[in-house]
């Protein structure tokens, strides 16, 4: 054996594996050479000595300073976690808040997208019955201009037609005097309200509003109602509708704000339309026209031919047609001042969601208890659901995220 | 495992405090001492020891019963000893076996060995195994120093069996160079004395 060989062997010799050499060879070298005897005898002494060494004793105050660090620690870890799990929980209510809220968001804008078109809707029929007011009051102006056309009797007519120039001279000159007529009647103002309610029950309430209106001199205008369905699971959601009130003009406010103690306002709305200038130029048409009703009687009175008479009638028949025309314009205006409009949108929802908007503090600490409540299901309820849509890319999220969790804990079980 | 420390274990592992305290009474000394020898300071070796046991606490979630309890800790404890060292060997910058390269270096390096020696002092085999490099310290201490066996020392360190040996084999060796020349040393300081 050499003795570089023997040297390697002097350790696993020491250490009593025996198997990977020959043990007999390597004993009659030690004996035989006298360098790999005295490594073997200094090895041997420095592995006695290193075995023999005592242990310390510990050090003064040891135990109780790792107790005290490990108490600490111990607090230090809890509030770590507690502060681990506030961050959790301040989280997740977050997410539901934020669920709850775009939830919320969503269903307010497809309600105000819901009024705005019941508004347009109201607006473009108001707009059409404007415009067949207008229509017919343009009539009578067409059919007087189409019946000098066609007159058969030029002259008599051309000599009324100068009479009623004048007149009309008369009247232009009145109509500069329209400002100052304009303040000696009242303004005429139109009042139209939108309120959307969520309430308890369709039924009650639109009888509620019924009786109020009656009281107050008013009328309905119009109910309709339909029932909701849930177009997923078929089932029976309540009954909506719309309704129009007509109220005096004077208790708009008290009819308003009566409406908005019947249930959960969602939306509310008040426009108001001035036509004082229309009413005004209306009624001086009403009043030139007047004018020329007296002035053809008096010429029919003093006509002496029959073509004369004719002609006169058929003019007066226009012209007291255009008078019960501006009249049926007139009166309209008066009805729409007088009586203003307030459309009523109701949805039937259920107990929970329901405060009337002026209560007491109880009913509204209830409520609003409640309401958070369901607040958090709801939220809970849309982050279950989108779980469910998401399941499959979740998976994979999770299954990656968990091959990562047991690496990087074997990684550290490694480290340790 | 020794069924006391396994129920300790159990029972520390359901949280409860004093088992652990108990695991902590049974190895503190055993702890330290791996630290300290390791380490060559006591001052040092408490207070690495104490941060092993912080460590084990915080960890004990991750305890594999399968594993003897002391070999789980003993490793956290070699472990935070090395990383002392060579934390602290960045800041002295200072360690024999950063000049011993291997048997052929021996001369070239001998001037550097003994004033490593002369400068750090082999007052006992303890100074004697902290001069040498962190990879030789932990194998000598757990199997000269120890009494562990190969299987328990590859378990705690982490390193295959051939390794272990190995390092047990150039561990020793640099150790006998350095108690050799400290025994040159000590015999000429005490001739010239005389």
């Amino acid at each position: 054996m050499k003795c570089e060989e023997a040297l390697n062997i002097i350790d696993m010799y020491l250490d009593e594996c025996t198997e990977a050499y020959d043990e007999k060879e390597f004993l009659e070298h030690i004996k035989t050479c006298e360098s790999c005897c005295n490594a073997y005898n200094e090895i041997k002494r420095i592995k006695s000595e290193l075995n023999n060494t005592e242990y310390l004793p510990l050090p003064e105050n040891f135990h109780s300073e790792l107790t005290d660090k490990l108490i600490k620690n111990s607090k230090n870890r809890k509030r770590k976690t507690i502060v681990k799990y506030s961050a959790v929980a301040a989280c997740a209510v977050f997410i539901f808040m934020t669920g709850a809220y775009m939830k919320d968001l969503y269903y307010m804008a497809s309600e105000e997208s819901y009024a705005q078109s019941a508004a347009s809707a109201n607006g473009a029929e108001n707009m059409s019955s404007g415009k067949l007011k207008s229509a017919s009051g343009a009539m009578p102006q067409d059919s007087y201009n189409q019946s000098y056309d066609n007159s058969a009797f030029a002259d008599s007519y051309n000599a009324v037609e100068s009479e009623a120039a004048a007149s009309s001279a008369e009247n232009s000159y009145s109509s500069m005097n329209l400002s100052a007529k304009k303040q000696d009647i009242s303004r005429k103002i139109i009042k139209t309200g939108y309120i959307s309610l969520d309430v308890l029950s369709f039924d009650e309430t639109s009888q509620l509003v019924k009786i109020f209106t009656e009281q107050n001199g008013g009328y309905i205008e119009q109910i309709d109602q339909y029932t909701d369905y849930d177009s997923q699971t078929n089932t029976y959601k309540g009954k909506n509708g719309n309704i129009t009130v007509r109220i005096e003009s004077a208790k708009f406010s008290d009819a308003m704000e009566y409406i908005e103690t019947l249930g959960t306002v969602v939306n509310q709305s008040e426009s108001v339309n001035d036509i004082t200038d229309s009413y005004v130029d209306t009624q001086s048409r009403l009043e030139v026209k007047e004018q020329e009703k007296v002035r053809l009687t008096e010429l029919l009175n003093n006509a002496e031919n029959i073509s004369d008479i004719i002609t006169i009638e058929g003019r007066l028949t226009e012209v007291i047609s255009d008078i019960e025309s501006y009249q049926a314009q007139l009166n309209a205006y008066d009805g729409d001042a007088d009586y203003s409009t307030i459309n009523i949108t109701v949805w039937e929802k259920s107990n929970d969601s329901i405060i009337p908007a002026k209560t007491d503090f109880t009913n509204k600490a209830v409520y609003n208890f409640k309401d958070s409540a369901r607040t958090l299901f709801s939220g809970f309820e849309g982050i279950v659901l989108l779980i469910i849509k998401l399941w499959a890319p979740l998976a994979v999220v999770l299954a990656v995220a968990g091959v990562s969790v047991i690496f990087i804990k074997s990684k550290k079980n490694k480290k340790l | 495992m020794d069924s006391t420390v396994s129920k300790l274990v159990k029972k520390a592992k359901r949280g409860d405090p004093e088992a652990f305290g108990a695991l902590i009474e049974k190895y503190e000394r055993f702890v330290f001492n791996v630290v300290y020898r390791m380490i060559g300071n006591a001052e040092d070796a408490s207070d690495v020891s104490q941060e092993a046991f912080i460590k084990a606490f915080k960890k004990f979630s991750y305890y594999d019963e399968n594993w003897a309890f002391s070999t789980w800790l003993y490793r956290i404890a070699v472990n935070a000893a090395i990383d002392f060292m060579r934390s602290s060997k960045k800041e002295n910058c200072v360690s024999f076996e950063d000049y011993i390269v291997d048997e052929d270096n021996q001369n070239r390096d001998s001037g550097i060995e003994e004033k490593i020696i002369s400068k750090e002092g082999v007052k006992n085999i303890i100074s004697a195994v902290n001069m040498l490099d962190d990879e030789f310290k932990a194998v000598i201490v757990l199997r000269d120093m120890e009494g562990m066996d190969y299987k328990e020392i590859s378990d705690i360190t982490g390193l295959p069996m051939g390794t272990v040996k190995s390092r047990l084999s150039r561990g020793r060796g640099k150790l006998r160079r350095i108690m050799e020349k400290a025994n040159i040393k000590q015999s000429a300081e005490g001739r010239g004395r005389a």
